[in-house]
């Protein structure tokens, strides 16, 4: 095939591409209960007020806000933006409360119900589906309804939003919140400190393995509403926890921040597991509108044989920024990154993970899968730190990118920092496109150029989707195939 | 060898140099300074706030006095037809092709000590390779840093002519052991049409003095390029290489070695721009760490849009030879373009137990077998030097520089 055709082929996927509406694009018309838009010391008190809050949270808040406000917005990511009005984002929005709040689902506004049904979530159903997955699930602002609580709380685990655990386990909160990502430690987590409404918390006690993949449907609704989740996950000696996080949003034309923090702490042979599907609107095929999801997440591997492995299948959101990350403190701790990110029309993903070794005989795994199509740009970045104590410390990063027409982009930049010369440390990269004797190959078989791309795609992201929950893989593997509709190479 | 980094009492006057500058030579010279000190007055000194400058610290430099040093470069060979020397020097028409192509390459924004060297720009050492010069012309050129603080500004412009082939080898020389000399070197290199040039670039300072490097290079169409940077000496080096393959069927070889141990600091940035369709590069730059030492090696390769069938590689292994060696490696991959292969890695690890056990279970013993696999590993980068006189002088340059103990314990 000549270069010229496949600059045709190419721009004619992207077309196709570009015409795919947005499959999850409603809204819910609710009745919101909000602070107005702007942030200041007053809001702050508000928010703190608003959710009843202990002193200790408004201090945490009010110290978050002052260090903030000496902060500048870092610029070093590889995307672009216009920049941010920060003063004229509403920092708080609740649905309107009935009475003292819904006791059961069915006290829960219909409309919200309804919006779950077409998430597919039917809340009503969740208690009948034999115990699969307890869902907490947040809508905007404040959790609506918590399912399994009774079974978990048999087993000592705490699974809860996070208001709730504020009021109900001051103490597990005060001891942790902010211990893995302190309100110092960038301009996104600041904000967040300062200005969150909810999120979900977790605690599995000694020995406990959660019979469950915990699981937490997060959902922007009102219109300019930033969502600051907090979450905050602590699996104490020989625990064992999954978590799952999927999102999607309705469509709107007005940029939407999203800046959550997500803390994680395994103690001695513990071990967590962090799932996310991330389908966010991603504005349209001009960039216009679409999620900014600029997140911080972090675990610590504590204890000693701990272990967290955090995976992603980033499809969503206008622009991605984040890299979850391990901090490897415990003796052979163990960290894990997969990932899948795929951009198109104007979308930029610029993500990766951060692994910073310093215990000794660390380990730390990174796959990452970056697919471009359109003139989405997507970005790699990685940083696999080995401190001057991580003897025997390992890490393997891979790096493969998949360019699907001729006006994206794919980069990678890793950072390796070795200050221990028993710790091996390898990183690989490579950039590729879908051969055409791969396509040849699926034609004369009969199947079609789309399912043979979709094929092709999976296949190049099976080593991460094999590390998801049955459920989500089944949801990523339909998103991947979404995106890619028409897009024959 | 540990060199204690503190800054003499006052800092360089630069301004005040250039004030000094400021009416001497001929009135193209003038303005060409008066840019240059325009742009690093804009820009100033970096500092390590600065992404590009983190791990490289130059407060010796912004904090030192250094005094101007008259000495001059060294240059010899050329064959028929080849021009050599200093800029001022050569025949009219050839001094005007080389004013206007000089800082053509090597932009000055984003770049301050480019900028510093151009602000103080003296001499100029001019090579020019006519069209269709013969391969086998070796042209060498030397520059010795002046002795004590001196501030040595040496530029050099290489212009390569349709077919022309040949190789230079430009050497960083001095003060000696006691020197705390500073360098600010650039070098453009372009390459015309059909070209085959090979470029050893041998940095064998003083451990006491400072270097800061550029190279700047363009390929044009089916041009070939190989580039070679050997860093032995100096306490803090950087090297900031360029290329850009601006000519269909352009190719380019980049490979590097650095060797450090004491306390000395080398930071190796490479950047090469696939500007057009079907070119074709490759980097290798390996490094050997011992002592206190620390090695930075940030790679680029760009793919422009629409430079499809762009075959690129790039990988930077590291040999950690001790404890207390740091090393921090960016290989980065920056891609407009689909038809492309890609590929970059970097690794960082001690030397192999395995292969240390084979070499001792055939009775070498461990001092000699680590010193066998480290040869080994720098013979790859060494190997394909074509001139055997400075392959020789090299490998020998390389086993002295080599550190005794192994590294087999641990």
């Amino acid at each position: 095939m000549s270069d010229q055709i496949k600059l045709e082929r190419n721009s004619e996927a992207a077309e196709q591409l570009t015409n795919r509406d947005y499959k999850y694009g409603f809204v819910t018309d609710i009745e919101a209960d909000s602070a107005p838009p702007g942030l200041s010391e007053e809001i702050i008190r508000f928010i703190s007020a608003k959710k009843e809050e202990p002193e200790f949270m408004l201090e945490f808040r009010l110290k978050a806000f002052r260090h903030w406000q000496t902060l500048t917005e870092p610029d070093w990511a590889f995307v672009n933006y216009p920049a941010i009005d920060y003063q004229d984002i509403v920092y708080y929005s609740a649905p309107k409360a009935q009475g003292d709040g819904p006791q059961s689902l069915d006290e829960v506004d219909p409309k919200l119900l309804e919006t779950y049904e077409k998430l597919g979530i039917p809340l009503k159903e969740q208690e009948i589906l034999a115990g699969v997955v307890a869902v907490d699930a947040v809508f905007d602002s404040v959790s609506v309804a918590t399912t399994f609580k009774g079974k978990l709380e048999e087993l000592g685990i705490v699974f809860c939003s996070f208001s709730e655990a504020v009021k109900e386990h001051p103490a597990l909160i005060r001891k942790y919140l902010g211990s893995v990502v302190p309100y110092t430690d960038n301009f996104f987590a600041a904000l967040n400190a300062a200005v969150f409404t909810d999120g979900s918390f977790v605690y599995i006690p000694k020995g406990v393995r959660c019979p469950m993949e915990l699981s937490t449907y997060f959902r922007i609704n009102a219109a300019n509403t930033g969502q600051f989740e907090r979450t905050l996950i602590v699996a104490d000696d020989d625990a064992y926890v999954s978590y799952l996080e999927g999102c999607t949003a309705p469509q709107r034309d007005e940029n939407q921040l999203h800046a959550a923090v997500v803390e994680l702490v395994a103690f001695d042979n513990a071990t967590i597991k962090y799932s996310t599907v991330q389908n966010w609107y991603p504005g349209d095929e001009n960039g216009v509108g679409g999620i900014y999801n600029f997140v911080t997440k972090r675990g610590k591997c504590a204890g000693a044989n701990s272990k967290i492995s955090w995976t992603q299948v980033e499809t969503g959101s206008s622009i991605t920024w984040k890299y979850p990350g391990c901090i490897l403190q415990g003796d052979n701790s163990v960290g894990e990154f997969y990932s899948v990110a795929l951009t198109n029309n104007c979308q930029q993903a610029d993500t990766g993970t951060k692994m910073v070794h310093i215990g000794k005989n660390t380990r730390s795994n990174i796959v990452s899968k970056g697919i471009s199509a359109g003139r989405g740009q997507n970005t790699y970045r990685g940083l696999v730190k080995i401190l001057k104590g991580a003897t025997g410390a390992r890490n393997y990063s891979q790096c493969d990118s998949m360019l699907l027409g001729d006006r994206c982009g794919a980069h990678t930049f890793p950072y390796l920092d070795v200050q221990n010369r028993t710790a091996t440390v390898e990183h690989e990269a490579s950039t590729s496109k879908i051969g055409e004797d791969q396509i040849f190959y699926c034609l004369q078989r009969g199947i079609s150029a789309e399912d043979a791309v979709s094929m092709i795609v999976n296949g190049f992201c099976k080593e991460v989707f094999r590390e998801l929950p049955m459920e989500f893989a089944v949801e990523a593997q339909k998103l991947l195939g979404i995106s890619l509709e028409g897009s024959v190479g | 060898m540990s060199r204690v980094m503190a800054p003499p009492p006052t800092a360089t006057d630069f301004e005040a140099l250039h004030r000094l500058l400021a009416d001497r030579g001929p009135d193209w010279i003038r303005e060409f300074r008066a840019g240059a000190r325009a742009q690093f007055v804009i820009q100033g000194l970096p500092h390590h706030r600065m992404e590009a400058w983190r791990q490289t610290h130059i407060a010796p430099i912004a904090g030192g006095r250094f005094e101007p040093s008259n000495t001059l470069p060294e240059v010899s060979g050329g064959g028929d037809g080849v021009w050599t020397g200093r800029l001022h020097e050569a025949p009219e028409e050839i001094q005007a092709t080389a004013r206007r192509r000089l800082g053509a390459l090597a932009g000055q924004e984003g770049h301050p000590f480019t900028a510093l060297n151009g602000s103080l720009l003296n001499e100029v050492t001019l090579i020019v390779l006519p069209q269709g010069a013969a391969a086998g012309d070796l042209v060498t050129i030397r520059h010795t840093a002046g002795p004590g603080n001196s501030l040595n500004v040496p530029r050099t412009l290489i212009l390569a002519g349709d077919g022309a082939a040949g190789s230079i080898v430009e050497s960083y020389e001095g003060p000696g052991p006691e020197g705390g000399s500073f360098t600010t070197a650039v070098t453009e290199i372009d390459c015309g049409e059909n070209t085959d040039l090979k470029y050893y670039r041998i940095q064998r300072e003083g451990p006491g003095s400072f270097h800061i490097g550029r190279v700047q290079a363009r390929v044009g169409p089916g041009g070939k390029l190989y580039t070679a940077g050997i860093t032995l000496g100096a306490a803090l080096d950087r090297v900031d290489a360029g290329v850009t393959l601006d000519g269909e069927g352009a190719s380019c070889e980049m490979d590097g070695l650095f060797l450090t141990d004491g306390v000395r600091h080398v930071d190796n940035r490479t950047r090469i721009e696939h500007a057009v369709p079907n070119c074709r590069s490759r980097q290798v730059y390996k490094g050997i760490l011992s002592d206190r030492s620390t090695a930075v090696f940030v790679g680029r390769v760009i793919v422009r849009p629409g430079a499809q069938a762009t075959d690129a590689d790039q990988s930077n292994p590291n040999l950690l030879l001790s404890d207390d060696a740091t090393v921090y490696t960016r290989p980065q991959l920056e891609i407009y373009a689909d038809d492309v292969r890609c590929t970059h890695g970097a690794t960082v690890g001690q030397l192999d137990a395995d292969a240390l056990f084979y070499l001792r279970s055939r009775g070498i013993d461990p001092d000699e077998a680590g010193r066998l696999l480290v040869k080994g590993f720098a013979g790859e980068i060494l190997d394909r030097i074509e001139i055997p006189s400075l392959r020789t002088q090299l490998e020998f340059e390389v086993a002295g520089k080599l550190p005794v103990t192994s590294g087999t314990e641990g």
